[in-house]
Formats: structure tokens, sequence, C-alpha cells
């Protein structure tokens, strides 16, 4: 009677697990998504003006929010120093750090043509799961932008019961995870604190 | 006191990834070393994720790490550039952009990299590269010939693949390292061993047999400015962006090239 029980239990499981995985995205689906939504946004007519420009940008950090995990990049990029801070001090680096790499790189993107650019997906490759579980793949891909051809490669991960994100981009090979973690590899004697104001200094003197 | 923890059990566990023991066998040290159960389970979990999403961005795991022994050098060098870029090179580029249609900068962009083929070239035989040597011959002879250079034909419309090797990634590949890292005046960064690349491939490039002078530093210029006004705005981007603009940039050039030679 035991062996039966468990029996159906490991079978129900298998099932309900087998369902789920055939129903979710693949890292590839989830990412052409996002950036074809990021795409849509960016060449809706209706944003282009300097009147709406604020709405768009917004728009756009939330969808960087459902793409992107920042809780992982921040998690990175600060290595050894992450396990100083407080579970609230890591919130607050997390929200500024969130908002400076939005506010920057979108900044960026105002008064760019975006209309010829175009993104080829080149290769997928699934990476061995993490010893929590959590699936990771690398999606290669190619951006072209006004006759530049520019490699363009995202490092996902999907937590057991979570959806695909992205947590590094390698433009050119150049890891943005790995060159803020060379960053903050110096300042480990820094207080949690100081570290924050420095991010928070940075976000407000962007505006 | 907490800082000295952190520090050893770091220190600690960078040295036993290298010897390749199991993080097992350092998470259970760790619950040792930490007898309250709540410690060990927070830096248990810090540790795990970790390891697990970002070995492989630690220096340790990393192939080669490159020395900067020149920092103050270079960060002269580097202070240097900057200004020289803010109130030189980027208001000079503006303002040739402003005068300057777009389609004519990309051509004259095209035109100074298709007069660099042989650097390719040569650099692609030299790796054993032959298949790519064709590819950059052939993208030579169809886009000088189709437009003296000024479009890529032979990349957009037959598909040729370009395979930009200069003789640093060559010195890369038969196995040498960097050296230690440099900014070079005007320059920027660059490294012992991409320095030396960049003098052999200064033979390789017409430029440097014009007969005067001022025209190949004119060119030069050109070529700079030019070059400039594709990508105003990156470079700003970078440092607004960077806590430490300086280890920013070296560390994306060093990330660059390593990618680049092992291509």
């Amino acid at each position: 009677m035991k062996k039966y029980i468990q029996m159906t239990v490991m079978v129900v499981c298998m099932m309900w697990s087998f369902s789920s995985w055939a129903l979710e995205d693949g890292p590839r689906q989830v990412l052409e998504k996002g950036v074809n939504d990021v795409l849509s946004i960016l060449n809706n007519p209706a944003y282009k003006e300097q009147t709406n420009i604020k709405h768009r940008d917004n728009l756009l950090f939330d969808k960087a929010r459902e793409l992107f995990d920042f809780n992982s990049f921040a998690m990175g990029a600060l290595g050894r120093s992450w396990q100083r801070f407080s579970p609230a001090q890591q919130e607050e680096f997390i929200s500024y750090f969130s908002r400076l790499i939005g506010e920057t790189y979108f900044a960026k993107i105002e008064g760019e043509a975006l209309a010829d650019l175009s993104v080829r997906y080149v290769n997928e490759e699934l990476l061995a799961p993490t010893k929590s579980g959590r699936q990771r793949a690398d999606i290669f891909t190619e951006v072209s932008h006004s006759g530049v051809i520019t490699p363009v490669d995202y490092r996902m991960l999907k937590p057991p019961h979570g959806v695909w994100k992205i947590y590094d981009v390698k433009i050119e090979g150049v890891s943005l995870l790995g060159n803020y973690r060379e960053q903050y590899r110096e300042r480990f004697m820094d207080s949690p604190d100081d570290l924050i104001r420095e991010v928070r200094e940075k976000v407000e003197n962007e505006k | 006191m907490k800082n000295k923890l952190i520090l050893y059990v770091h220190k600690s566990r960078g040295a036993l990834v290298q010897t390749g023991i199991s993080t097992v066998v350092i998470l259970v040290v760790l619950m040792g070393i930490f007898s309250s159960p709540a410690m060990a389970g927070k830096l248990q979990n810090a540790a795990v994720e970790e390891d697990d999403l970002f070995a492989e961005y630690e220096s340790e795991t990393k192939k080669s790490v490159v020395p900067d022994p020149l920092y103050w050098f270079n960060y002269g060098m580097y202070a240097f550039n900057d200004k020289l870029y803010f109130w030189g090179l980027k208001p000079l580029s503006k303002g040739y952009r402003a005068v300057t249609p777009l389609v004519l900068r990309q051509g004259i962009h095209n035109f100074f990299n298709n007069i660099l083929f042989p650097v390719r070239f040569v650099n692609n035989v030299l790796q054993g590269k032959f298949t790519s040597a064709g590819q950059e011959f052939s993208i030579f002879m169809v886009n000088t010939m189709g437009s003296l250079g000024f479009s890529r034909i032979a990349q957009d419309q037959h598909g040729f693949k370009d395979a930009n090797e200069d003789l640093g990634q060559t010195l890369g590949t038969y196995g040498l390292g960097q050296g230690f890292y440099l900014v070079l005046p005007l320059l920027g960064p660059s490294s012992l061993r991409d320095l030396t690349g960049s003098v052999g491939d200064y033979f390789l490039s017409p430029i440097g047999y014009l007969e005067s002078t001022e025209a190949s530093l004119g060119l030069t210029a050109l070529d700079t400015v030019n070059d400039t006004s594709l990508r105003i705005g990156d470079y700003e981007a970078l440092k607004e962006a960077a806590f430490d603009p300086y280890i920013a940039l070296k560390d994306a050039y060093l990330q660059l090239r390593q990618n680049r030679v092992e291509q």
C-alpha cells in the first residue's frame, strides 16, 4: 500500500511537471517576445514626441523589470560584498541600481533612429542547471543597426517555479555583469551604506 | 570581526575551488565554522547562489588576470584622453556630423576599413585561418571593384563574413598573454602585447606608406573624427553607468580582446 501511494504521488508529480514544462515558453521564446515588445514601444510613433517620452520610458522600464532579473544581476555585480548587505540594504541597492542601468541606457536610445534595427537569433545553448535547481541558458543573437552587426548574447536563468529572465548581457563578448563585478572587486572594505549612497547619487545626478 | 570572517571564507573558498573540491565540502566546513545556525544558514544560501550563478565570473577561474603595474601612468593617460574627448574630439565630431550625411560617414568608415585589408589577410594566414583569409580577399576584391570600398556589397549581398584579425590577436593565439595593461595617449586602452601587435600591423597599413606625412596624419584624423561621429554617446553612457570608469574601461577592453582571441 505504501508503495502504491508513493508511486501514485510520483506519477502525478511527473505528469504535473511535464504538463507545465510543455506549456511554458523556452528561454528563446521569452527573449524574442520581450525584444519584440521593446522594439514596438520604441517604434511606436505616438511615443516619439517629447511630451510622451516619460510615459514611454516608464513602459520600457516595466518591460525591463519583467525581462531582466535585476536581483541576480545586482548580486553578481556586488560579488563578495553582497553577503554583507542586510535584506533591506539589498533591496535598496537593487532599486537604485536598476534605475541607474535603465536611465543611462534609455537616455542613449532617445533620439536614435531605430527603424532599421533588426535582431537575428543565431543559436541557443542550455547550460548545466545549478545546484539549487535553476535552469540556465545562453541565447546568441546578432543585432544589426545602420549597417553594423554586433553580437549580443543573453544569459538567462529560470528558478524551479519561475519564468526565464535575463541576468547578464554580453555585447561583443563583454559581459555587463562581469564589468560591474570587476569594478566592485576593490570595494569590499566600503560599507553597504556607502555603496548604496554612491548609486543613489549617480541616479539623482542623471535627472 | 565580521569582515575578517567573510574574507577568510572567501579566501578558503577560492583556494578550494581551485583545487577542485566540491562546494558541498565547503558548505560543511562553513557550517562548522559558524556554530550559530542562523548565521550558517544565511551564509550558506548566499554562498550556494554565488557559486551557482557566478562561479565563472570569479577571477580565480578566469583564464588570465592582466596586471596593471603602470597604474599611475595609465590613470594619467586615461584622464588625458577623457579631457581630449570631451574638449576636442567630441565637439569636432559633432560639428562634422552636422554637415556630413550619415550615408557618407558610413561610406568613409567602410573605406578606411577596406584599405586595412592587408592587416586582416596576413593575420588570418598567420593564424592558419585560410578560409577566413580567402573570405577577406573576396570581400576586398568585390568591395574595391564595386565601390572603391565605400560600400559593403560583399557582406550585405553576397553573404561573406568579416574576419577581423590583427597581430595582437595572432600573438594571443600563439599563447602569448597580454603582458600588462597600458593606456596610450590618443589611442586609448592597449596592452604590451597589443601595442607590439599594432606596431607590426602599422607596416601593413597603406596609410603608413603615403609619401607625405601631412596626408597620412590628415587621413588618420579624418578616420578618427568620422568613427567618433558614428558613436557619440557610447563612451558617455559607459562612463555614466560606471562606478569606476577607469576599471570599467579596462575590463571592457580586456574582455573584448580575450573574446577576439578565442574566436
